[in-house]
């Protein structure tokens, strides 16, 4: 092999360049402190989706445990998902400001979801190829619609809690949008 | 085991921003406040944010007053606090050695 360092050819089984005194050693350890930083990154983020994924549905079933606590009169649920795609629009649903939003906390359950299926994508690919910042350039904008659904989704299944207790709101859309910061810093 | 640790670490600290930066949000940034009147239920956090703004002056009788649950909150950010704190002398002793 050759030295990175100075160019001259060595024995493949040096620890140094006996012509500049380059230590390959202290540089694999270098590259394994890399490599094992952007793993744990990977991880971390990973493991911030989950978690935001978690309170996103720990927040929509406690409102669905609830009812119609939150005086919300029409909420779009799985059923009426599955209404529209097998009979169409069979409900006669209008497509008005108000329809839009009564999507949006089935949308946040979906879009977190997916946001965590596209985590794992994420995950998987870098840990191979750190080099691929598309596909974290893709998620976060996938978190960053993702984020915006779970607030707008929150606060329109449990409008009551707009004090000081809709923090917690807040708190999956920001880990989220964490997770995307942490797999662009894991790439190259 | 490092690694672990590390992780950890990243995920509790991702934790704290999160929690500081939507308490942030919604005791100062949010327009949308004080809609309890819509279900006309009593929630815990009702006088909450006025105990936070007490505990920020100082008063910490009359913030314990407002809502007991306050000291949970400050319980909280005294741990953020010293988790951070102890991080942060860490990597200044790390800094130092070197």
């Amino acid at each position: 092999m050759f030295c990175k360092n100075c160019g001259k050819e060595i024995d493949n089984s040096a620890k140094f360049c006996s012509n500049c005194g380059f230590n390959f050693d202290a540089e694999k350890l270098v590259e394994k402190v890399i490599v094992d930083k952007r793993k744990t990154m990977l991880n971390a983020a990973f493991a911030l989706n989950i978690i935001a994924l978690g309170i996103v549905i720990a927040i929509l079933l406690t409102v669905t445990a609830l009812g119609d606590l939150s005086g919300v009169a029409y909420f779009f649920t799985f059923d009426d998902l599955a209404d529209l795609i097998v009979n169409g629009d069979s409900r006669n649903i209008e497509f008005n400001w108000d329809m839009i939003l009564s999507i949006a906390p089935l949308s946040s359950i979906i879009l977190s979801i997916a946001t965590a299926i596209v985590g794992v994508i994420a995950k998987i690919v870098l840990s191979s190829n750190a080099s691929r910042k598309g596909i974290a350039y893709f998620y976060l904008i996938f978190t960053f619609i993702t984020a915006v659904f779970t607030v707008i989704g929150s606060v329109y299944v449990f409008p009551f809690l707009l004090c000081f207790a809709g923090f917690i709101y807040y708190i999956p859309a920001i880990l989220l949008i964490i997770a995307a910061v942490k797999f662009l810093q894991a790439t190259k | 085991m490092k690694i672990f640790s590390n992780l950890f670490r990243q995920i509790r600290f991702s934790l704290y921003i999160a929690i500081t930066a939507s308490g942030i949000i919604v005791q100062w940034i949010i327009p949308l406040q004080y809609k309890c009147d819509i279900s006309n239920n009593k929630c815990f956090a009702c006088g909450l944010r006025t105990a936070v703004n007490l505990l920020l002056d100082g008063k910490l009788v009359e913030a314990y007053t407002s809502n007991k649950l306050i000291l949970g909150i400050l319980l909280l950010g005294i741990i953020m606090f010293i988790d951070v704190l102890i991080y942060i002398i860490k990597i200044a002793r790390s800094k130092a050695a070197e």
